[in-house]
Order: structure tokens, then sequence, then C-alpha cells
């Protein structure tokens, strides 16, 4: 999974295209955001460690502003992030440092620097081994683009990217989550996008230079990182908003649903990853909630799903005409958001 | 519906068990009587709501605003009166009404039209109060009353509930036009208003109280 400061690289994982080819054609949806998936067996399955804690290495090797302790700190950091979620069974534990490159198919998950001259708009890339009999992550490596300067200061530097914040992001590819879409951006005249504003740390495009914000969990990331690694207290205490995006009668593939809690001000989103456009939202606080579909139109698609995939972007944002409720444990009736074409 | 019978139930029950209508004269006002009829609660503004991004620079972006409220609903309502003195008596009560709540969305970022969303919820009120019975004139009784009630909100589809509770404050008027005899007997009509504050329950809104009138009509038995 890369990440782009201007636009989202064009970089297809093999994991990550698995999810949707697999998704498209499966029965039952992948759930809430994005977390990644592969089919065994005929079925979907969530890819993700299915045993803690991740054992990770990082390079031993400096860069201008950032010497190999200050980052592997920055590391840590950024696994703790992920750990602390109260909701979800994550940990992490550093094994040492190495010699080896991130991104080899070595067996071990090594995190580091590298440089990528003709990656000029991507910050980090995540990738995967996978086990394609069990869906098991067995293996995952980050790196950072040292073509752009680092930061690792504790409130960041202006015009340097922010180390914790981008690896925050990359560390949350590597436990199993894709993308999230909440956020807004706007084209650049000199290509690529800015981000205005958004509310997930796994939003596709980083804030600009000196940010710091993505250091923190949003609403979105807690519970993706919930569903993919559920505590049993997690599963008791939220529910689910199921249901369905019809244009025209018919389901259609890619559309962003956010649920928007009124109260807590929460907003988690999903797409619909069927034919037939179900969406699946877990991972929600009890309560009422406002549903709002979208069209993926403030990243590149290709961050998101498949080139392959028939996203349907031609319609409206639109309002579930009506207020949603979510039960303790379990989904209310399924929805079905009617949009219209643009 | 199964709600109000079991508190109509009750109601009868706890009237039946405590005084015999039989050893009543028929000059006295009755010291048990039932009333079940209709009502209107009235709703009111929870506030308003933005769903927000965050910027760059920390400042918050509006994705789209919501303005919740609840609407008023109509439905039933049963007193149980139990007169303790000449002019105060004990009261139980129970009600079942429908109103709808409403999230007001505008102002959406990406242009969606306007909406409103809306969720039509059942409201249980159980309680009990005091009724101070105010001078009578001819056949018609004014009273004061106050009352404290337990609520409960479920949703339409049955699978969410949330309680609050209530507390009330206003009068009314009775019109007793026969002396009836016997047990279970129409013996009156009844009016209600009354202020309501409204707290806890289904929430939209981090503010969950509301200030709303209510009001009621009813046909009473003698019990």
């Amino acid at each position: 999974m890369s990440r782009s400061p201007l636009q989202v690289r064009r970089r297809a994982f093999a994991a990550f295209a698995m999810l949707i080819a697999t998704a498209a054609a499966a029965p039952a949806v992948v759930s809430a955001y994005l977390t990644l998936g592969t089919t065994v067996n005929g079925r979907t399955v969530m890819t993700r460690w299915t045993s803690m804690p991740v054992k990770y290495f990082v390079t031993n090797r400096s860069i201008p502003n950032v010497t190999a302790n200050q980052f592997q700190t920055v590391v840590a950091q950024s696994f703790s992030t992920w750990s602390a979620v109260p909701t979800a069974t994550v940990s992490a534990t550093f094994a040492g440092f190495v010699n080896a490159e991130p991104v080899r198919d070595d067996g071990a998950t090594v995190i580091g620097f590298q440089r990528h001259d003709e990656l000029e708009r991507t910050l980090g890339v995540t990738s995967f081994t996978l086990d394609r009999t069990t869906g098991e992550l067995v293996e995952a490596d980050i790196f950072l683009n040292s073509l752009f300067d680092w930061s690792t200061a504790a409130g960041g530097e202006t015009s340097k990217y922010d180390v914790q914040s981008i690896v925050t992001h990359e560390v949350g590819h590597l436990l199993g989550l894709g993308h999230s879409l909440l956020g807004e951006t706007e084209l650049r005249p000199t290509g690529g996008r800015r981000v205005l504003g958004k509310r997930a740390v796994m939003f596709p495009i980083a804030y600009a230079v000196g940010t710091v914000l993505d250091r923190t969990l949003q609403d979105d990331d807690v519970a993706g990182i919930s569903t993919t690694y559920p505590t049993s207290q997690f599963l008791h205490d939220t529910g689910s908003i199921a249901g369905k995006v019809t244009l025209d009668g018919a389901g259609i593939f890619g559309a962003h649903v956010v649920a928007f809690n009124t109260k807590t001000q929460a907003m988690v989103g999903a797409f619909s990853l069927t034919a037939d456009g179900q969406f699946v939202i877990d991972g929600l606080t009890p309560g009422v909630y406002v549903l709002r579909a979208e069209p993926l139109d403030d990243a590149d698609i290709a961050s998101f799903f498949d080139a392959n995939s028939k996203v349907e972007i031609g319609f409206k944002t639109t309002f579930h005409p009506k207020l949603v409720t979510v039960p303790r444990g379990g989904a209310g009736h399924a929805v079905e958001i009617k949009v219209t074409r643009k | 519906m199964r709600g109000l019978a079991r508190v109509v139930a009750m109601a009868a029950g706890l009237g039946l068990a405590a005084v015999p209508a039989a050893a009543q004269s028929a000059s006295a006002p009755p010291r048990v009587l039932l009333d079940v009829g209709g009502t209107l609660l009235g709703g009111g503004s929870l506030g308003s709501t933005d769903a927000t991004y965050t910027t760059p620079t920390g400042a918050s972006f509006t994705l789209f605003s919501t303005a919740q409220s609840w609407g008023s609903g109509a439905g039933v309502t049963a007193h149980l009166l139990i007169r303790v003195k000449p002019r105060v008596a004990f009261e139980v009560s129970g009600s079942w009404t429908r109103p709808e709540l409403r999230a007001r969305i505008s102002g959406d970022f990406e242009g969606a039209a306007d909406t409103t969303a809306t969720e039509t919820v059942s409201q249980f009120l159980t309680g009990a109060g005091v009724v101070v019975s105010l001078t009578p004139r001819g056949k018609w009784t004014p009273f004061a009353r106050g009352a404290v009630s337990w609520m409960r909100h479920l949703s339409s589809d049955q699978t969410l509930y949330a309680d609050g509770v209530a507390a009330d404050l206003g009068g009314g008027v009775r019109y007793a036009w026969k002396n009836a005899r016997g047990h279970v007997k129409p013996y009156g009509l009844r009016a209600d208003v009354w202020m309501s504050v409204r707290s806890g329950g289904m929430a939209l809104a981090q503010r969950s109280r509301i200030i709303a009138p209510g009001f009621s009509a009813s046909l009473i038995f003698k019990l």
C-alpha cells in the first residue's frame, strides 16, 4: 500500500487486488472501511496476523535528520498507537536492527528507509506476504521513501514529513487495514491532490509537511482495527449497519457509505463491496446514525480497488432519509440507500 | 400496546384490591378512579451537530450540519387515582406515544440535497405523582398535578432501546356527569395540560433534555 503526498501512485499489490476481485463476487461482503482479504476455498477471509505479537525488525540505516535509533523509537510509538486501542488485540515486538532491506521476501518483517526516485509522489509503501491457504499474514515490510525530507521532532518540522504520522498509517496496512475515504481533497494545478480535511489516519493522502495530526487514530481507524482483531467485549458492545446502495434500482459497487453518530460525532465509513451493492459498517457504538453515500471521487480509485473493478462514481452524494438505529451486539433492519445519477 | 395493557391491568388490579367501591357513599367523591384516553406530547429541539473533518492546520472542516429534534407524538394514556385525603390523591400513570426523532441535514460540502432523516420511536412512560383537587364548581373539579416517570424509547425495528426520566407539572379538570354505582362504571371526563421535562432516552445529540407541553383527555371510570 502506498501513500502519497500529492497523488496516490498507481501501484497494485497482490493482497489488495485479491480483496477486490474476491469481494465483488463473494456473497458475503468484507466488513467496514477496507480491510484486506483473500479467497480461501472459495470464500473471502480477512487477511490478518493470526498470532501476536507481530515481530518486526528495523533497518539499521540513518538518513539526514533521522538516525536509525530515532526511527526505531518512532516505529515503536506507532505500533503502540495501534496496540493501545482497548477494543483490539494488537501487540508488536521490536526484534532488533538488521541490515536487510525492507520489501524482501525473506520471512522477516522489516521497516526502514529506501530511496525511490521513481516514486516521486509516494511517501511510504507496505507490502505483504501471505499464506494463500489460510489468508494469514506471514510477512509485511514497510519502507519510507528517503527521497523526501523527514522529521522525528515532537511537534513536527516545517517542510519535513512527520515520520510517526506516516509510519502509523503504514503500520495500519501492515496490520491488515486498507484505505479509508473519510476525507476531502482538491486537485492541484500541478497535479496530485491536496487534503482539505480528513478524519482517518488510513486516508490515502497525507497531510502536508510539518503536520503531526496523523499520529492520532480516529474513530474509523479504531473501528477498523477492532473489527480485524476484536476483543470479546468489542463484539458484545458494538453493532453494525448493513444494507445496499442502489442506482436506478440496481446495486452499485464501490459506493462509500458513512455512518455519522450525531451524539458522539463519530464517523465510520465502508464501501459497497458486492455487485448488488451490499455494504456492512461494523464496530459502531449503539445509537442513532445518519447515513451518507458518496462516490469515490476524492482519491485515486486504484488506491482502494483493483484497476479492473467497476467502481460506480456517477451518482450524487445522498443522505438516507431514515435515521438508522444500531443495537448492541447486532444489526438493525437492512437499509437501502437509493442514489441518483449526477 | 402491550406495555399500556400491563399498566392498565396493574392499575385496575390495584384499585379493586385497595377499595371496595360498594363501601363508598353515593355523595362522597369516589376514592378510586381510573381514566383512559388519548394524549399528545410535544417535541423540542435537541441542538445541532456538525460532521467535521480536520484540516491540515487542525481546524474543523464541516462536511455537513445536522439539527436534531423530537417531534410531537400522539398516543394513549391511563391514570389510576387513589384518594388519600379529601383533596389529595396519589396517582400512578402510564402512556404510550409515537414521537418522531428528526435530524435536519444541510450544508453538505459535496452538494447533497438537504434532507430530514427521521425515526419513529415508541415512547413509554410510567410513573407516580400527586393530584390536589381544588374547590369544585358544580360538576367541575379543577386540580393540580405533579408526577415523575420512568421513560423508555424503543426503535421502530425494536432492536434498540434507551431509558430516561420525565417530570411533569400541570393541572386539569374533572367533570363528573353522574354518580355512578357499582364496579367500573363511566363516571366522567378528565382533561390535563402540563409541562414536561424529559431527559435521557434515545439521544441524537449530546443534549438529551427537552421541555415540552403535553395534553390528554380521557374517560373516567369509578372503581
